[in-house]
């Protein structure tokens, strides 16, 4: 009897399940189907004709082709920022003790999960005065910082399980701490660090409001601001705004396939360890 | 033996000069795109500094603090936004991400981690494109997904975003962004739990339910404050979903904390509001995090 009840548990188990992921798709299934809709509209009532004709009209368009550019510029560029920064000061958190240490670590530690929203505001008027509003450097430069508490923080706790031997043995050889990180803790960090430079890119690739906020040129957006000013024009062509969607959203997708498995142990915050 | 030493010495001297050369550029960065900004917002909540001017402002003291307590807008908000916590973060994403976790773990390993690609899609999709999928699935008119289905099953469309809706709509949305993130954290945390005390409880006769809440629960205090304290801060600090699906409207019915404090900027131009609207958010972030590390201790 008791298996029984653990029988009927499971198979409930599988179709709530299955149902769950069935209603997580729900949202999906307009932009996809939209895509490829001959007549642009947001409704179920008439797509027309199966055709590629939006996908090659947004291609065709200027500025969603700049904007996926430029959506590729200030990514990489925030996350180029972030990975650098993040490799010289994670090396030293992991093995140098030094005054102020801990206070900059649980700094460090306090950034990663801070809402940064509400700092786009002050930023936004430093930006005017400093002359960095509307500019790539100025995005790039604030997706880079949001990041960097969180690329330190992961990176410091890959380094931390390198040994100790390793470095040392590089050290009587005579390589200078330079070295060390580029030789030795680069080479044996590596996978984590390419699963960073993923998050990070795709945290870029994703943000909204920073690009919204602090530029204003057309020719500057990047696609997610670009697909936003697209849905709120007067006239949208639901067609094109559903193939531009899905252009944006599949790399994403894809390459959190591949992250999937590591963004757990990139979570996995623990304790403030020596 | 003597030389040795003063070589060393004076190699670990030239390293100590690495180091902090190492630590300054991130620190510095963090310095002046972080913490100056964080400074500047609370230094500007006590100003009355406006879009239309920002060169011209002056120290106004409490006024806007004073000000942003009296409003009702604040108070409607302050509402809004712990209703929206509560509900989709807490309940809809910890709690619903927790039970979903254990249920994935009960079942075959190909079809749990199906699932919970499936359900992380959500997650990793660009919030911009999020806010549009749920549009298109809730929209009234043009008819939306649901809205569809629901007139060929012979039914009367419903008004997702109306006045009414839009709350619960927002946390929908918001759970089902991210559902995903707390399943994959509790499932790493619950495939770590020794099997055998599992089966101990099973042989205990403890029922699928009193084994969840009793036993796997309390072993999983560590994920639960890292859970805690992201989706707290995610949540407090979201804002391109609602943005894009609702606007905070129709009528301020969604005006979440980081909403008005957009709207407070660039609608009304009032920075100085904006600010303290964000020092509030910022604070409550703080607090909340100190609060669940003093509330579940965590033995090291």
């Amino acid at each position: 009897m008791k298996t029984e009840d653990i029988k009927i548990t499971t198979i409930l188990a599988y179709i709530t399940l299955t149902f769950l992921a069935f209603l997580f798709i729900i949202p999906f299934v307009w932009v996809f189907v939209e895509g490829f809709a001959s007549v642009g509209n947001i409704g179920f009532g008439d797509f027309g004709t199966f055709t590629l004709s939006s996908y090659y009209a947004i291609f065709r368009s200027k500025y969603f082709v700049l904007s996926i550019e430029n959506g590729l510029i200030q990514s990489f560029g925030g996350t180029a920022v972030s990975i650098v920064l993040a490799i010289f000061a994670s090396y030293v958190f992991s093995r140098k003790r030094f005054p102020l240490r801990n206070a900059l670590i649980l700094t460090v530690l306090f950034f990663t999960g801070f809402p940064v929203f509400s700092l786009l505001i002050p930023m936004y008027v430093f930006y005017q005065n400093v002359n960095l509003y509307n500019t790539q450097i100025g995005v790039i430069l604030v997706l880079g910082v949001l990041n960097l508490p969180i690329t330190i923080w992961i990176m410091k706790n890959s380094f931390d399980q390198i040994p100790k031997s390793i470095e040392r043995a590089a050290m009587v050889d005579g390589a200078s701490p330079y070295q060390t990180i580029i030789h030795v803790f680069l080479p044996l960090a590596f996978p984590t660090i390419a699963v960073l430079i993923l998050l990070d890119f795709i945290t870029n690739w994703g943000n909204f409001y920073v690009p919204y906020i602090l530029l204003s040129s057309r020719h500057l957006f990047p696609i997610a601001v670009y697909i936003y000013t697209y849905f709120g024009a007067y006239s949208v062509k639901y067609n094109e705004l559903a193939a531009a969607s899905v252009i944006y959203m599949i790399p994403t997708l894809i390459l959190y396939i591949f992250a999937q498995k590591y963004l757990i142990k990139a979570f996995s915050v623990g304790g403030v360890k020596g | 033996m003597f030389k040795a030493g003063t070589l060393s010495e004076r190699k670990e001297k030239n390293n100590s000069v690495f180091y902090i050369m190492a630590l300054i550029p991130a620190f510095a960065y963090l310095g002046i795109f972080f913490i100056y900004p964080l400074v500047l917002s609370v230094y500007y909540s006590f100003t009355n500094i406006s879009l239309l001017n920002i060169d011209h402002y002056r120290y106004v003291g409490f006024y806007n603090y004073g000000r942003l307590f009296a409003s009702s807008v604040f108070e409607q908000s302050v509402i809004i936004t712990v209703v929206f916590f509560i509900f989709s973060a807490i309940l809809g994403q910890m709690v619903l991400g927790a039970i979903v976790a254990y249920v994935i773990n009960g079942t075959k390993k190909i079809f749990g981690t199906v699932i919970t690609l499936v359900i992380l899609m959500a997650w990793a999709t660009p919030q911009v494109v999020s806010g549009i999928t749920w549009y298109s699935t809730l929209s009234y008119f043009p008819v939306g997904l649901v809205n569809y289905i629901i007139t060929v099953l012979g039914g009367k469309p419903i008004h997702f975003l109306s006045y009414h809706n839009a709350l619960y709509m927002i946390i929908l949305s918001n759970i089902w962004i991210g559902l995903g993130f707390s399943v994959l954290l509790f499932s790493s945390a619950i495939k770590n739990i020794n099997p055998s005390v599992i089966k101990a409880t099973i042989v205990d006769g403890a029922g699928p339910f009193s084994r969840f809440f009793r036993v796997i629960f309390p072993m999983l205090k560590q994920t639960i404050l890292t859970d805690l304290i992201l989706i707290t801060l995610w949540t407090l600090g979201a804002f391109t979903v609602v943005y894009v699906l609702t606007h905070g409207g129709p009528a301020d019915a969604t005006n979440i904390l980081t909403i008005y404090q957009y709207h407070t900027a660039f609608s009304v131009f009032d920075v100085g509001l904006a600010n303290t609207i964000g020092v509030m958010i910022i604070l409550a972030g703080v607090i909340m995090s100190l609060v669940y590390i003093r509330v579940i201790k965590i033995e090291d």
